[in-house]
């Protein structure tokens, strides 16, 4: 069980560039083959000076591909192989492109003890605020994780 | 992308066909999000969990709601999407995505619609369901 005192706890913060090869490869893992996220040319003739972010890049720079933030997770009781992925919502404050430095730091905003059908499990909510280069809030990450019981 | 002018409180937004999931195709999305959970790729392990096989990462299922929402609003339309994940999606798995504009108003000069999503299976099962805010262009 995860002690009540991680409550508040935050992690990081994390670095991230955001690569043209990266929007591009997300993009296309999730059929969105729009020449706007992977051709330069095609951006900038609608108005934007690099590949835009497709709406869930974040979540290469979220917990999933976080190896550091998911050991900080297992060291308070919600190891990777006990976690699913329950919800998530990102709110969009300034556009990410392509060449952005984006620095996150996560926080547990949420930690809620439930029982279920198949036994005790938890909730916990993260969230992180990923800020640019110009350090301005570019994206609030929310995400709910359901850890199952032992 | 739409301008809100042309934008109607109920109407539903064009539907997206996702052809069969293969476990390539995770493979691929686990590459592409540097997201290596050996759930999703790796089937022994997904069996050594109880599970038949190989599940769909849910932010593959979240990057299909997504491309409704660019549909919608172009690359930088976005204020908000949100996704709760309700069932598994497996190989052999087809996807429908859609969804409905339950808002729309003038803030700030903006015009803001608001719509609910959601992916289902070929048989009508619900995958996940979820919401956006956009902003749109008006025409001139």
């Amino acid at each position: 069980m995860i002690s009540a005192d991680a409550l508040g706890r935050s992690f990081g913060p994390y670095t991230y560039h955001v690569e043209r090869g990266r929007v591009s490869q997300l993009a296309a893992a999730v059929g969105e083959h729009a020449p706007v996220f992977h051709d330069p040319a095609a951006a900038q003739a609608a108005g934007l000076a690099d590949l835009p972010a497709p709406p869930t890049l974040a979540t290469c720079y979220g917990l999933w591909a976080n190896l550091a933030l998911l050991d900080e997770l297992a060291a308070i009781g919600a190891p990777l192989p006990r976690l699913l992925h329950g919800e998530q919502s990102y709110a969009y404050h300034a556009p990410v492109l392509a060449g952005d430095t984006l620095t996150s730091t996560t926080t547990i905003v949420g930690l809620e003890q439930k029982r279920g059908q198949s036994g005790p499990f938890e909730l916990l909510t993260l969230e992180a605020r990923l800020v640019n280069q110009r350090g301005e809030l570019a994206i609030i990450d929310r995400l709910v994780v359901v850890v199952r019981g032992e | 992308m739409r301008y809100y002018d042309d934008i109607h409180v109920g109407e539903a937004l064009p539907e997206l066909e996702v052809s069969a999931l293969v476990a390539d195709d995770f493979v691929r999305y686990a590459d592409a999000s540097d997201d290596h959970n050996p759930l999703h790729v790796d089937d022994a392990h997904a069996r050594s969990t109880g599970l038949d096989g190989v599940i769909a990462h849910g932010m593959l299922v979240m990057g299909q709601l997504g491309r409704v929402a660019v549909e919608l609003a172009g690359p930088t339309g976005l204020r908000s999407l949100s996704t709760r994940f309700r069932d598994k999606t497996r190989p052999g798995d087809e996807l429908r995505c859609g969804g409905t504009i339950t808002a729309a108003y003038e803030r700030d000069g903006q015009g803001i619609v608001e719509a609910e999503l959601w992916a289902r299976g070929i048989d009508g099962s619900l995958k996940a369901s979820g919401a956006l805010v956009a902003a749109l262009p008006r025409r001139q």
